[in-house]
């Protein structure tokens, strides 16, 4: 599947405005799992940005699956929630 | 004589070899390690102009770097002023003003907060201090130490930018403190204290001075995940631990799923966990371990306790009230309610806070005859025991937090298309509450979501952000033109809407994996 560079840059630019640190210029940046950036809160209001930036609705089940935990990985996932939308 | 020092001193003169604290990354060091290391910060700070009564605020992640720099400023007689560096820069320059810091002292992670610098707020770095290298050797004696530490340490009530209410500790208070718990929970030397909150929050420092007047271990959690958590009470030994709401949340199915797990444990007390009465009473039967119960707030310590024995019949209860705590139910006029009668919960201690800084309104507002009102409601049944019901101050607590919608709504207000905004709590069955927004705005919903998000993401701590976002044309009025929460909060809670899922989920994959190696 096709992953627009952009949905990764914005998770990034999102990331990095989310836990505080700029995450930008990390090696294998699209590798880095979420979590390991953002702590409880953290991630709860970057999910609601996410859902908020694309206007999509990401369910709790498609978080169930660890591989959409990498920027790589939900940015996928927002590909293809935007897909369905479209 | 800084007092809070020269006891962590006399334990080290007893167990100079015992471990006192360790923390992320095998950074350890025994009760003498750590007196060295203190004498050598009381050395370099006093170089750097740091003498008795200087307010020095400091913002850095949890390790032992903190236990030495509290204790070193302690030994000085300066003015201890935790900082939580998930606040913004804005947040925490004007949390520094708010309590007439003049030095904050920040590491690598944290030096931004202050790079456009604060009038008269001279920043040092923590490397300058020489925390974890250099010289170790020699003692403090040479050092003179204050006499008063009427203003020990000053702990931020509410991460805010409109009216951050620093609540103000004399050493002798939080020794007291410490002392309570020692007693109330039994601890002595031979316990491994896990805290697992940061230094900034009361239970943070509550753990660690307990840990280190005890003689015991304290050994410090810089992040926490139920992994983490596991590793560190298997790893450790953990004999003793008061995770907060939300970490007990997270908890409470590792816990009853395999409660021999954790053999060590001997006791856990939750704190500020409004978890309900089935999964109370699983961890009261179900845990091989002493389980508490308290209450309590920041300003008079912990006021209630509910102990295994007492859970039998009284398991709705937050626990008979401590020993030299007194508890009111009072009304509005106050006066005291009836048993079983809910009204304001209101506390006397003799462990109570002195006030707030520089807030002598707030402070007697707060405070009427000794009482201090707590803004929840409860009631005394018969036997003394106490029930919390509801709050009646405007306040969400999420995770134990407190979060204030006076910082919240300020901020989203100052977005040109908003034309006024609420915030409120929504009942959570994990953070136990959560902050959401009700905005009356103009023009189109989603432009005035994302511009509303952006600006609070620049303005507001993590945890101060509403996880969702209500338009509507009008907001609910009371009888006085008062904007109606209540009504607001009963219309959205009965949606049932659960916005902490998807955190849940996203944990609950990691837990999968994180579990078997525990």
């Amino acid at each position: 599947m096709h992953v627009d560079s952009e949905i990764r840059d914005k998770i990034i630019q999102l990331l990095t405005a989310h836990g505080d640190r700029d995450v930008t210029h990390v090696e294998n940046v699209y590798d880095y799992r979420i979590d390991s950036v953002l702590d409880s809160f953290e991630l709860l209001s970057f999910i609601a940005d996410i859902e908020g930036v694309f206007g999509i609705r990401i369910d709790p089940k498609d978080l169930a699956d660890k591989k959409v935990h990498t920027v790589s990985g939900f940015a996928a996932l927002i590909n293809a929630k935007r897909s369905v939308k479209g | 004589m800084a007092i809070i020092y020269s006891a962590v001193q006399a334990v080290a003169a007893h167990f100079p070899e015992k471990e006192a604290v360790r923390g992320a990354g095998g950074n350890a060091l025994t009760y003498s390690q750590l007196v060295d290391l203190v004498g050598v910060n009381i050395r370099n700070l006093r170089s750097l102009g740091v003498s008795g009564k200087t307010r020095v605020a400091f913002c850095l992640n949890e390790g032992v770097e903190v236990p030495v720099t509290v204790l070193a400023l302690n030994a000085l007689g300066a003015t201890v002023i935790p900082l939580n560096p998930g606040l913004q820069p804005s947040q925490a320059q004007s949390f520094l003003h708010s309590v007439d810091a003049e030095v904050v002292i920040t590491e690598q992670a944290t030096e931004y907060l202050f790079e456009q610098g604060s009038s008269g707020i001279r920043a040092l770095k923590l490397k300058d201090l020489n925390c974890l290298g250099g010289e170790t050797h020699g003692n403090d004696e040479e050092f003179e130490k204050e006499s008063c530490l009427d203003q020990f340490l000053l702990t931020l009530s509410s991460g805010s930018t409109g009216s951050p209410k620093p609540i103000l500790f004399s050493e002798v208070n939080k020794l007291e403190r410490a002392r309570q718990a020692i007693g109330l929970y039994g601890i002595t030397n031979n316990d491994v204290v896990l805290c697992a909150s940061p230094f900034y929050h009361s239970l943070g420092q509550r753990l660690t001075f307990v840990s280190l007047l005890a003689g015991a271990t304290l050994v410090i959690l810089p992040r926490f995940s139920t992994r983490n958590w596991c590793s560190a009470v298997v790893d450790n030994a953990v004999t003793f631990t008061i995770p907060v709401s939300s970490h007990l949340h997270e908890l409470v199915s590792v816990l009853l799923e395999k409660p021999f797990r954790f053999p060590s444990l001997r006791s856990l007390v939750s704190s500020s966990a409004a978890i309900n009465d089935e999964v109370k009473k699983h961890l009261f039967e179900c845990l091989p371990c002493d389980f508490y119960e308290m209450y309590g707030a920041s300003e008079v310590a912990t006021a209630t306790s509910l102990n295994k024995r007492q859970a039998d019949k009284k398991l709705g209860s937050v626990g008979s009230v401590c020993p030299g705590v007194r508890v009111r139910i009072v009304n509005e006029q106050f006066m005291d309610c009836r048993a079983e009668e809910v009204g304001q919960i209101a506390v006397k201690s003799p462990l109570a806070s002195a006030g707030y800084y520089k807030l002598p309104h707030v402070t007697s507002e707060s405070f009427v005859d000794g009482y201090f009102l707590t803004g929840d409601l409860g009631y005394l049944d018969h036997d003394r025991y106490l029930y919390f019901v509801d709050r009646k101050k405007d306040v969400v607590v999420c995770g134990g937090i407190n979060i204030y919608p006076s910082d919240i709504e300020p901020v989203i207000n100052e977005i040109y298309s908003v034309k006024t905004s609420v915030v409120i709590g929504l009942r959570d069955p994990y953070l136990g509450e959560v902050p959401v927004a009700i905005v009356v705005g103009c023009g189109g919903v989603h432009e005035v979501e994302l511009a509303i998000r952006d600006h609070v993401n620049k303005s507001l701590a993590a945890f101060q952000r509403p996880l969702k976002y209500f338009f509507r044309q009008e907001l609910p009025l009371t009888a006085s033109g008062k904007i109606d929460k209540r009504v607001l909060r009963d219309e959205l809670n009965a949606l049932n809407l659960d916005l902490t899922s998807k955190l849940r989920a996203f944990q609950n994959a990691k837990v999968k994996d994180d579990c078997d190696p525990c």
